[in-house]
This record gives C-alpha cells, structure tokens and sequence, in this order.
C-alpha cells in the first residue's frame, strides 16, 4: 500500500528525519529503509526523496557531504542537524497527538484511556 | 483577471520572456555546462536510466553546479541499485515522470541557493509585479480617463445676454457707437491720406506711419496733445468733423445700457477701402459649439474709452467756442458712457468704467481750475448728478468673473450631477493651451514638456484636485474679494495672502507633472481689482465734493471753511476715506484755492502736504502701502502674514512718504492760466 501524495509530504520529511536520527545515511540506504521498515508504505523513488533532502537541506534541518564509501565510490551522507532534531522532536509530539486524536475517534485502534 | 491570466501574464513577462531568456543564453555562454553530461558519459549507466537522467537535468534548467550535483547523486543512487542486484528496468521503473522530477529539483535546488540569489530573485518578482501593477493601474486609468467626456450643459453666453432682456433697442447704445466707429475710421483715413501726401518736412525727415499705426496713434493720444503741436490741429480738424457723430454719441450715453450682442461669433468686413465693420453674430445655441464664455469679443471697451477721449476733447473746443451747453453735454455723455461701462457686471468693462470716470472729472476739473467762472451752478448740479449715478455703479460685483469659471468647469470636467468629475482629455487640452495663454500669469519657461503633461493626464484623474475642489477654491476667492469689499482696505491683508497662496501653488505647479489648477489660472488679480474699486469710489466722492464746494461758492460768493458746511445741502456728508477710517475726506483753503485730500499712505494727517506727488499718485495708483504686509511661507507651504511681538501684522514697506493723498488741488500757481 501507498500513501497518497498529501499524506506522504507531511509524513514522509519526519520519517526521514527519523531514520537519519539514528545514523547517517546515503540516498539510496534511505529509499531501501523506508520501503522495508514500513512494509512499503512510505516507500519512495528518486522524484520523491531527493527533492525533499534538497528541502530539508534548505531548512538546515539535515546536512549532508560526499565521502568515499568502502567500496570506494563516492556516495553523499546525510546526517540530522540540531535544528534537524529539535524539528523531529516537535514532529513526533505532534504525530503522538494526531495518534491519539484518530483513536479517540476510532480512526485507528489503540488502548482505551 | 482571473488567477490562471495573471499567472499566465506573469510566467510570460517575467520567467518566459523571449528577452529574459536570450539574456539568461548571453549570460551562460562559455560556462562549463557539460559537466553533468560528462559525468554520466563516465558513468556509463544502463540506458533506460541513463537517458530518464539526462533528460530530467536537461529539464531542469539549473546551475550546471547545481546539474552536476544532481547528476552525481543519481549516478551513486543507481550504482547502489545496481549493486543490490537491480536491473536496468527496474531502476527507471521507480525513477518517476523526469518532467515532473526536473520541476520538483528545480523547486528544492532553488531553495538551497545562497541569500544574494533569492533576495535578487524576490527582488525582481517584486518589480515584476510592481511593473505589472503599474501597468494594469495605468491602463485602467487611461481608460477611465480618455472615456471622459465634459457635459456642456449650461448657455452662460445666453445667461450673460439675458442681462440685457427687457431693454428695447432705443435703450442700447451700441448700434450708434458702432457706427460713429465707421464714420470715424473714414474721417482718419482721410486724414492719413493728407498726412501721407505731404512733404516730408511736415514730419522732420521721420518715416511715415503706416495706416494702422497712424489710426491707433490718433485714437488713443488725443487728450495728449498740447496747442501748438502739429497733431493738435490735426485733431482739432478731426473732432470737429467728427461733431455730427458726437451729437448722436452724446444722446446714447444718455441711454440706460450699452447693449452688445455677448458672442463668440463676428465677422469683419471690410465695407469700404480701409473701412471695416465688425459685425457680431448670434452665438450658436448649443454651448457644446460655443467658444468659452471668457473669449466672449468686447470691442465696446476701446471704443468707449475713445469716444471718452474724443468727448473729453471736445468739451475744451466747446469751451473755447463758448459753447457751454455743448460742454456740459460733453461731461454728461463721459459719465454715461463710464456708469454703462460699470453696470455691465465684467470686471474688465467695470475698470474701463471707473478710467473714463476718472478722465472726465480729471478733464472737468481742469476746466474749473483754468476759467473758475465758466460754469453755471445748474451746470455744476447737472454734472454732478451724472457723475454721483455713474459712482453708485462702482460696485465690482465679479459675478461675470464666477459665470466664465463656471463655465471653463464644465468645459474641462465631466460632471457626476452632483456638481463633481474629473478632467476630461479636452479639457486637459484647453486647460494647457487656451487658458494658459489667456492667463496674467502666462507661461513659464520651466514648464514640463507639454507630452509628458499628456502622458501623466490619467494620473490626474487620482492625483489632481476635483472639479468641485476647484469649483470652491475659485469661488472662495471671489467671496475673499467680496468680503474686503464690505469689509474695507483693511483686509486687503486676504486677498494678499490668496495671490501668495496662487503664486506658489503656481511656481510649482509649473515644474509639476501634474500641471496647473483651472482655479489658480483663472483668478484674475483681484487684490489689484478690488483696491481699485476703493480708489475708484475714494475719487468718485472726492470729485463730487469738489463739485459740492464749486457749488457752495458760486452761492455765497467764498469757499466754504470746512466740509461741514456743505452737509446736508451741497452733500448727504462728508464722504469717508476707506483706507483711512475714521478719518473722513480733509479740505485745506488758503488764499490760492482749495484742496481735498486724505491720510494717505502712511495714514496720518500731514495738512495735505505731498513730499513727492508723483511718488504718491503712484502709490495711490498702484496697491495702498498702508494694507500691503509681510508674507512667509510655513513648514507646510502655506503662507501667512508675518507679525511683530505685539501681534501687529508687519507692513512690506513700513517707510511709506510721510505724505498725503491730494485728489483735488484747486490752488491757482502764478504760472497757472488762470492767473494770468
């Protein structure tokens, strides 16, 4: 299953900000995760992803530079910013509430308060 | 304008501007462009992906840093790929619209370039849309602006003939001053026709006078010559032949009004050699056809004063003939031509009016001074009759003065009903051509070229006073003129402040884009008007004074001691001085005469002594010293009158001759004939 394209422009930045608040990742690394750790959900090709690094790249929310892999191609890292991490955190507090919203009106199921 | 048009517009003008573009080519040329290419040829990418690539940069228009970044990440992404086990398929399978990735990159590679960029960028949006915006302003201005038209609606040349509805022909004088004008054009032509057969020495070796000049000389220096002149006899000849047109000149001054057709339409005709007859057409019925009611022709004006002249000239050849009858006849016809000169209510025929008043008590005065004896008492009641009726009509009503500005609105402005519109493209016209060139001011040299006045005539539409705006800007003028007029010269100080105001609005008006105001080209002098009104009825009543103490004299056989003496009998009381209240008209007899005199300029009494007659009968003549102040221009442009500690409003010449106004001298000199 695919998100449409609303839903994937709000979710899609903070999950990518998510990932790259564990380690530093490359684009195509980025592009694999997403479509595994979300069972394809948030799956999403060259014309979405690397756009959206360029925007949030712009923010000086993530920060990126070419370095040599170890298979010695060049490969460009991207890595969360402090401004990167204080925006996913924003981020998730404001996806905790939208949670909690869709279940309080049975959008999504969740324990009961 | 719906969104999409303007976006259209605005993708057009700016961003595929045909211009803009070549520029942006210009701008790139030489630049290492290839870079992204060279890269891929490096590369060397499956095909499918390779191509969705070069496409996707190709569309993108950017940098060719910003391609060659992009190139070399999508290089490393589809390496990855590759190395995971993708095949060529699948990876363009995933790659996405390159049209639609190339905007998206576009967008967000955009977004990283530095500040310098996106200021410049948002710069030139903004001057975009503020040359848009001018533009689209402009335009609907220009539209709004070239779709006005003036709603001529109102006849104020038929409103300024109706005037004379209710008088019957044998009550207007002007056909018979029309064609004594014929009979007299015939008499100097003659007389030209002699003065150029004669031998040069006849004129001391100087060029002859053309026909035209000779006429003009003629008409206007009679009461110039002197006996002994080879002019004055040729006038003598002249006035004489001319005496059966002046008995039936005298009867029409007699008549209540002068009674010229007001038009705009005549025709000359020239119905002899030399002889023309100005003949004025009835003006057109619609005023849309008409010409303004200020251009309205008044040949009245020089022929009366002629006729003033000749009669003037006249009553001293009656004199000399002893013909006393005649003289008197004379004086009255110049006091009835003056009194219908004044009640025709244009500020142009009412100063005519209160010259030839002037002249012929001047001339009257003079007669008395010369042969104290000649005049009967009758006589001397009978003129000063005429000239007390012809006074009263001194009134400066400026009511014409209103009728032609109303008249220049509805002929420059469109009108909403309500009195209100905005400047037509004719009236912008007329406004800079006609009425500049009619105006006192005239044209100044500094004016902003006359295609840029066109060019910014929409803006007036926003940036110009209102048609009622100027409507009351005018009329406040001439209800300031009014009140000093009830008011007395002590408020002169008004209508200064209103010409300064003009003056100013002028000067800068005349480097403005927006041009002059109808208001401020059309207010005639008025302060000058209105202080002639005051020295018109000041040596009216001064006059009729004289005339009183003449009287008084030939009844009790000696001058009276004081003006007292002729109330209520010789005069209803002693006329005031309204440029000095409080202090009535003065009278001073000494052996050699009589005189009547005022404060004058420095207003007080000096027994009327005169430092310098022709410093004070210019003075006299000109504005009153005594009411002329001080003017300075505030913070905000608007002048006002400049005020001493005490409050008192400071005088523009505070020196003024410590002397009086003498408006009569009967003092008989030794060298003067009567004493001969």
């Amino acid at each position: 299953m695919k998100l449409e394209r609303e839903l994937m422009r709000g979710a899609g930045p903070t999950a990518v900000l998510k990932l790259l608040s564990r380690h530093e990742m490359y684009g195509y690394e980025l592009v694999e995760a997403l479509a595994k750790q979300t069972q394809g959900v948030l799956a999403m090709g060259q014309s979405t992803l690397y756009p959206m690094l360029y925007n949030l790249e712009a923010k000086e929310l993530i920060e990126a530079n070419w370095r040599s892999a170890d298979n010695g191609r060049d490969r460009k890292y991207y890595c969360l910013t402090g401004k990167g991490k204080k925006k996913l955190k924003a981020d998730m507090e404001a996806w905790e509430k939208l949670n909690e919203a869709m279940v309080s009106i049975g959008v999504l199921k969740g324990a009961p308060a | 304008m719906s969104g999409s048009t303007l976006s259209k517009a605005w993708r057009w003008s700016v961003v595929r501007s045909p211009l803009l573009n070549l520029w942006r080519r210009v701008r790139y040329m030489g630049y290492p462009n290839h870079a992204a290419f060279d890269l891929l040829d490096e590369a060397a990418l499956p095909d499918e992906v390779d191509a969705l690539i070069r496409t996707t940069l190709k569309r993108s228009k950017l940098w060719a840093n910003e391609r060659a970044e992009i190139a070399r990440e999508l290089i490393a992404h589809t390496q990855d790929a590759i190395e995971a086990g993708r095949s060529g398929e699948e990876i363009a399978s995933t790659f996405g619209d390159p049209k639609r990735i190339a905007k998206l990159m576009r967008r967000s590679m955009k977004r990283k370039r530095p500040l310098y960029w996106r200021a410049y960028r948002n710069m030139k949006r903004a001057t975009g849309v503020l040359i848009l915006v001018l533009i689209v302003g402009y335009s609907s201005l220009a539209v709004r602006f070239y779709m006005g038209k003036p709603a001529i609606k109102r006849n104020y040349i038929a409103e300024l003939n109706a005037r004379n509805d209710g008088y019957s022909e044998d009550e207007k004088a002007w056909g018979v001053y029309q064609e004594a004008d014929i009979a007299w054009q015939r008499l100097v032509l003659e007389q030209w026709y002699q003065y150029r057969a004669q031998e040069d020495g006849g004129e001391q070796g100087q060029a002859k006078l053309s026909r035209n000049t000779f006429l003009n000389q003629i008409s206007s220096s009679i009461n110039e010559y002197q006996p002994g002149d080879p002019e004055y006899l040729r006038t003598v000849g002249l006035v004489r032949d001319f005496a059966p047109e002046l008995v039936k000149i005298r009867e029409a001054a007699q008549r209540p009004i002068v009674g010229i057709l007001y038009t705009d339409r005549n025709e000359s005709m020239e119905i002899e050699d030399g002889v023309f007859e100005l003949k004025l057409l009835e003006p057109n019925g619609d005023p849309r056809a008409q010409d303004l009611l200020i251009s309205v022709l008044l040949p009245d004006l020089q022929i009366t004063r002629r006729y003033a002249n000749l009669l003037s000239f006249d009553a001293k050849l009656a004199i000399e003939d002893g013909d006393m009858q005649r003289a008197t006849e004379n004086y009255l016809a110049i006091a009835g031509i003056a009194r219908q000169n004044l009640s025709q209510g244009l500020m142009i025929s009412e100063l005519t009016g209160m010259s030839i008043l002037d002249l012929g008590a001047s001339s009257f005065r003079q007669s008395i001074l010369e042969q104290p004896d000649i005049w009967s008492s009758d006589q001397l009641v009978s003129i000063a009759h005429a000239y007390a009726q012809a006074g009263r009509e001194i009134n400066l009503d400026l009511s014409f003065e209103r009728m032609a500005f109303d008249d220049v609105l509805q002929r420059l402005y469109t009108d909403d009903g309500a009195g209100n519109g905005r400047l037509t493209p004719q009236g912008s016209v007329l406004l800079s051509s006609k009425l500049m060139s009619m105006t006192i001011r005239g044209q100044s040299e500094d004016q902003v070229d006359d295609r840029i006045q066109r060019a910014m005539d929409p803006l007036k539409i926003i940036g110009a006073e209102s048609r009622e705006q100027q409507r009351r800007r005018y009329h406040s003028a001439m209800d300031a003129a009014q009140r000093v007029i009830r008011e007395g010269p002590k408020s002169l100080w008004r209508l200064q402040l209103i010409e300064s105001q003009i003056e100013g609005r002028y000067a800068r008006a005349d480097e403005s884009l927006f041009g002059h105001s109808p208001a401020d080209v059309m207010t005639p002098a008025i302060r000058s008007a209105v202080n002639r009104y005051f020295q018109g009825r000041l040596t009216n009543s001064a006059f009729l004074t004289m005339l009183a103490i003449e009287i008084y004299q030939r009844d009790h056989g000696q001058l009276p001691e004081s003006l007292d003496q002729l109330v209520p009998k010789y005069l209803p009381s002693v006329p005031q001085d309204p440029f000095n209240p409080g202090f009535p008209l003065q009278y001073v007899v000494d052996e050699t005469g009589y005189m009547v005199y005022t404060a004058g300029g420095d207003g007080d009494l000096d027994g009327g002594v005169q430092i310098d007659p022709e410093v004070d009968r210019r003075n006299f003549r000109s504005l009153s010293r005594r009411f002329s102040f001080e003017i300075e221009l505030g913070e905000d442009g608007v002048p006002s009158i400049v005020r001493d500690g005490n409050g008192r409003p400071i005088l523009l010449e505070p020196d003024a001759p410590d002397s009086d106004w003498v408006l009569i001298d009967m003092r008989r000199t030794p060298e003067s004939p009567a004493a001969d």
